[in-house]
């Protein structure tokens, strides 16, 4: 019998169209990782969310610092 | 499907053929990607993940793609845990080969290991259950790796150890 390709927890499931120019340079990219799309697309995903919140928190410390600096000045 | 035109992106017209990719995701991942997509503003998750890893590619490109290497069937030299030398059957592209086993050698067929090794100077580069993380490995360290002919000091160019580090933690 053939493994799962997700033996863990796969409890929710997204759609993601794209046309056919789109979806083959996908196939090319994941094809060099040596991964299937879908995994190559929830691998992207949680790359993206985690630049998103490093940038946020950034932010985030440069705001205190100003906020500091205007207390102190 | 209707014959016609490809529509513009979005606007979702007759005869505009896709491709859909049913993603799975755990609760956690889920949730995270929920907020970052109404975040930016997007109705659904599948938008949002599509323009995510197209931005992705956007950023792995600038940082130099990984090259695609040709494999073949060959003989891998490697040098295994215990400092001994053995040369043994597996796939190669040169400079780096890999062969179904773990670093303590080869293992009987059916067993999923295979471990990727720098075959100029038989280095074990790291072990993993597919041979596609081997593969994907290779062309990552092949970015940054010249050919080298055995004389004077081995390469890198550059650390290898963060981009081994990043995979063997995609891989699990």
């Amino acid at each position: 019998m053939a493994l799962p390709m997700w033996p863990d927890d796969h409890v929710i499931k997204f759609n993601v169209r794209a046309n056919y120019k789109r979806s083959a340079l996908w196939r090319y990219w994941a094809g060099i990782k040596g991964l299937p799309i879908p995994v190559f697309l929830a691998q992207a995903a949680d790359s993206y969310c985690e630049r998103q919140e490093r940038d946020r928190e950034r932010w985030e410390r440069a705001e205190k610092r100003r906020k500091e600096r205007e207390g102190r000045g | 499907m209707g014959e016609g035109g490809e529509a513009p992106e979005g606007t979702g017209g007759e005869g505009v053929k896709v491709a859909t990719f049913t993603v799975h995701a755990t609760a956690g991942q889920s949730a995270r990607w929920k907020q970052a997509a109404e975040a930016e503003g997007y109705g659904s998750v599948g938008t949002w993940a599509s323009r995510a890893l197209d931005a992705y590619l956007k950023l792995w490109l600038a940082a130099g793609a990984p090259v695609p290497l040709s494999w073949s069937w060959g003989t891998v030299r490697a040098v295994l845990q215990d400092g001994t030398a053995q040369e043994i059957r597996g796939w190669i592209a040169p400079p780096f080969g890999f062969y179904r086993g773990s670093g303590d050698g080869k293992i009987r067929r059916g067993t999923k290991v295979f471990t990727l090794v720098y075959i100029p100077t038989g280095r074990l580069l790291g072990t993993f259950r597919y041979a596609a993380h081997c593969k994907a490995l290779a062309s990552d360290l092949a970015r940054v790796w010249v050919r080298w002919d055995g004389a004077g000091a081995e390469p890198p160019s550059q650390d290898p150890a963060p981009i081994v580090a990043r995979h063997l933690s995609e891989a699990k």
